[in-house]
């Protein structure tokens, strides 16, 4: 073997050891662990019953066929108190499995039978994923009971309009393993999800503030492995000038188009996830059909009522969330309102409209309403469960 | 809604934008030139829609085109007509390139890959109503209030609205965000009414014609035909930049379009020696804070490089000093005319007094996950230092790259400071504004990106003209 033929072999074998040991690291191999499970507890959808919704067996499976009363999906199984620990990789297949729906992961340990604990788990997309449990602080103790809960897609989808019928196929718990580990890496980066809050801010988080517990995303392994094969062509290769740029030109450009590629396979999920929801509604009624389904019900009820008012008349509003009350607003716009806090409301001026959305009913003394620390003197104009429509009487001190 | 007037609402703003461009820095005469006019001139030429619209159609803001519409036009016809009877005959001819070098391929898998892109955000932004928080609670909000409320009506404090309760005020959370781009949302909604998947495509109209704009003003930097093919490819996939496309109705593409455009005239005014380029950094400067708050920052790092770069060379060691001393007489011009962007970074430096060390170590770590941890920037912040590091001997030859690294290095550390040292931290924390700033970063990032991946013999052929 010649000088030449000797450092493309080193490179190689450089370059092979190089990427088992990057994908070990991104997913967090043990390399003591086994290549291939030890320990595994196959669950049949069959096993699993509908704790809310309707389900029926169908062979090995289950068929999810409608949500209970508040759009929501829970199947569960009892275990024979399982140790979390040693089964840590969790596989699950779901066939039909709608992109208008989040899946999660609940159990409960035999250390704290009275609590359900939740996970965010990725959509499946008809195929076996694989999610590391062993990231997850409260999977730990004794597993009593384990099942899966779907729910319309939170601030996108309207709830009435996200449950579609489908299957449970099968979970299994299994310990950690070499497999195990590898897939749940590969299946993190093949996530897909639905636009969310967040993805105005940041791309890849789940949530404000990123606290799913997750491996190295894609773009930085790429980035690692462009420097690791960078580093071998210098170093074994001996690569300098031209050919050094040639190459890294290559690896940074294939390493590019992965990542948009792997982008672009998101954002086509999510247009696919939008289309389901939207596709069949007129273009000018898709502002209409909204997640806050009840916020926008109530805005109408609010154009409606308040029709007959100048357009000076200011109207504010009082909800449990920031969101509620701006989502309120924005719904019901071109009304004149604002939000009901802080000192200053105290001096709203008579015939001012207080609209309330909670189940907070206020209390109304001496004439008076009481919203929290605020007491306004005003009359009810219209009162219901889950909101009230007020006027202020008189000017309030 | 008609498609013929949906059509004029989008040709009129590249009309104007286009025409104020070519009165500004003379007749387009090379093809770079032409894309900036569109790219860039349907960009401001949208905003002047926003502002002819507030000037004449507040009262009936659901007829902007037939109120604003024919003085857009009448504006648009004498730009044109002005640039074309002073166009004087062009000096420089077609931009070299490399003999021997295919850029058809570069042009080929770009025009795939984007236009794909394209028609996929597209075909989503019609699909879905505005969904991102800030949009319908902000931005679209004083939008949609005005279009249905029939009068572009005067946004003020929760304090002031409730004072003056026959007045024709409004109060909501943005009502002291600038109002530029909500006229401009005003301008788009009034020949569709209130249809937010139409208002949002001119997000769409946005993200082509900053690319147009980019391939211009890379070519006119001297950047060959191929490297600037990648250069609107790298752009245009950043994901993070797609979501403000695909998702519509935040500012921060606005600013970034603009920011990016005016330090590339900046760029071409101080080393590139176009005189006229000057006339769109002062346009860029006098918009970016009609935009977003932020924006005022940016305009004073761009007027600071604008005074910075004309004072003589003789007075080069006191360059620093001058610069300085113009900043700080525009921050206390600024605070003079209690300008909005005071209170905001007052508020800031106020939480900050005391400096704590794991808020620090947590944002420090949130910022670098920003960065390097998700998929916002594909590889974009791995290759730039890379790149800046790795050629610095060839890039450092080139006065257009080494200001430009300048420009960015300035403003990313303004960032880095804001969000690591005031209490702007807890944004980094949440990623909520930290990566929304960064992309107002974007198109400079990915321009230094492609000046600096320069071998020495393709530096600065803008100079060498």
């Amino acid at each position: 073997m010649n000088r030449a033929s000797y450092a493309v072999a080193s490179f190689v074998v450089a370059l092979v050891v190089g990427t088992s040991a990057l994908a070990m690291w991104a997913a967090g191999v043990d390399p003591r662990s086994p290549l291939v499970a030890a320990t595994e507890l196959t669950l049949p959808g069959s096993r699993f019953h509908p704790v809310f919704g309707s389900a029926a067996t169908e062979l090995q499976a289950l068929r999810v066929t409608a949500p209970a009363a508040d759009f929501y999906t829970l199947q569960a199984t009892d275990l024979a108190s399982v140790v979390a620990k040693d089964v840590s990789i969790l596989r699950y297949r779901f066939a039909d499995f709608p992109r208008t729906l989040e899946l999660s992961l609940v159990f409960r340990t035999g250390e704290a039978p009275d609590d359900v604990q939740s996970i965010s788990l990725p959509r499946p997309d008809g195929r076996e994923m694989t999610f590391d449990l062993s990231r997850i602080p409260s999977w730990r103790g004794s597993i009593t009971e384990l099942g899966f809960a779907q729910f319309p897609t939170a601030q996108l989808v309207p709830p009435s309009a996200g449950f579609q019928p489908f299957v449970l196929e099968r979970a299994q718990l299994e310990s950690i393993s070499w497999r195990g580990r590898l897939a749940t890496l590969f299946d993190s980066w093949r996530e897909r999800r639905p636009w969310q809050l967040i993805s105005i801010s940041a791309v890849g988080p789940a949530e404000t503030g990123d606290h799913s517990p997750h491996g190295p995303r894609l773009p930085l392994v790429l980035a690692i492995a462009v420097g690791a094969l960078l580093a071998f062509a210098f170093l074994l290769l001996r690569l300098r000038g031209a050919a050094l740029r040639v190459l890294a030109f290559a690896a940074a450009a294939v390493a590019w188009l992965i990542c948009d590629l792997s982008w672009q396979r998101d954002l086509t999920y999510k247009r696919n996830a939008d289309a389901d929801v939207w596709g069949a509604i007129p273009i000018a009624k898709r502002q209409d059909h909204v997640a806050d389904e009840r916020l926008k019900e109530l805005a109408l009820h609010l154009q409606a009522t308040l029709s007959s008012e100048p357009d000076t008349r200011r109207v504010l509003v009082s909800a449990p969330t920031p969101h509620d009350v701006l989502r309120l607003i924005y719904h019901a716009a071109p009304l004149n309102m604002g939000v009901l806090a802080g000192a200053d409301a105290q001096h709203a001026p008579p015939g001012t409209i207080v609209v309330r959305y909670s189940d907070d009913q206020p209390s109304i003394r001496n004439g008076r309403l009481q919203f929290g620390g605020i007491s306004l003197p005003g009359r009810t104009i219209e009162q219901q469960a889950d909101f009230g429509i007020y006027a202020i009487t008189a000017e309030s001190q | 809604m008609t498609l013929p007037t949906l059509l004029v609402s989008w040709f009129l703003p590249l009309l104007i934008g286009s025409g104020l461009y070519a009165l500004v820095v003379g007749w387009p005469w090379r093809n770079s030139d032409r894309l900036v006019a569109a790219g860039l001139g349907w960009i401001v030429g949208a905003l002047m829609c926003g502002v002819l619209t507030r000037l004449l159609a507040s009262t009936d803001p659901t007829h902007t085109l037939m109120r604003a519409g024919p003085w857009a036009a009448a504006i648009a016809a004498l730009a044109w007509s002005v640039a074309w009877w002073r166009r004087t005959p062009p000096v420089v001819g077609a931009l070299p390139d490399p003999v021997g070098r295919r850029w058809w391929p570069w042009a080929l898998i770009t025009l795939v890959l984007l236009g794909w892109r394209g028609w996929l955000i597209a075909s989503d932004i019609l699909l879905h109503p505005t969904l991102a928080w800030d949009a319908w609670a902000a931005w679209e909000a004083k939008a949609k209030i005005w279009v249905l409320g029939g009068q572009i009506a005067p946004f003020v404090s929760f304090s002031e609205w409730l004072a003056h309760p026959t007045q024709p005020l409004r109060t909501g959370i943005g009502y002291s965000y600038p109002d530029l781009l909500p006229w401009t949302i005003v301008w788009f909604a009034g020949p569709v009414g209130w249809i937010e998947p139409w208002i949002n495509l001119a997000w769409f109209g946005l993200w082509i014609a900053m690319l147009l704009a980019q391939y211009g003003q890379l070519r006119a930097l001297g950047v060959d035909r191929s490297r600037t093919w990648i250069g609107v490819y790298v752009l245009g996939s950043l994901p993070l930049l797609e979501s403000h496309v695909a998702l519509g109705g935040y500012a921060d593409l606005w600013l970034a379009a603009l920011f990016g455009q005016g330090a590339f005239a900046w760029l071409r005014w101080h080393c590139g020696g176009e005189r006229r380029q000057l006339g769109v950094v002062l346009a860029i400067i006098l918009l970016m804070p009609l935009i977003k708050l932020e924006g005022s920052v940016w305009s004073i790092v761009l007027a600071s490089a604008c005074v910075f770069s004309s004072i003589p060379r003789w007075t080069r060691r006191r360059r620093l000093l001058l610069g300085l001393g113009f900043a700080i007489a525009l921050t206390l011009l600024s605070v003079a005319f209690s300008a909005a962007w005071i209170a905001v970074a007052r508020r800031y430096i106020d939480h900050s007094t005391a400096f704590n060390f794991s808020d620090f170590a947590a944002s420090l770590d949130a910022f670098g996950q920003g960065l390097w941890g998700q998929e916002n920037w594909n590889l974009l912040w791995f290759l730039l230092p890379v790149v800046l590091l790795g050629n610095r001997v060839a890039w450092m030859r080139s006065a257009t790259t080494r200001r430009l690294a300048v420009l960015v290095g300035v403003s990313f550390l303004l960032i880095g400071g804001l969000f690591l040292f005031t209490a702007a931290a807890r944004y980094a924390q949440s990623y909520s504004a930290v990566n929304r700033l960064l992309l107002q970063l974007a198109p400079m990032a990915v321009a230094l990106l492609i000046l600096a991946s320069r071998t020495s013999a393709d530096s600065d052929r803008l100079r060498e003209r």
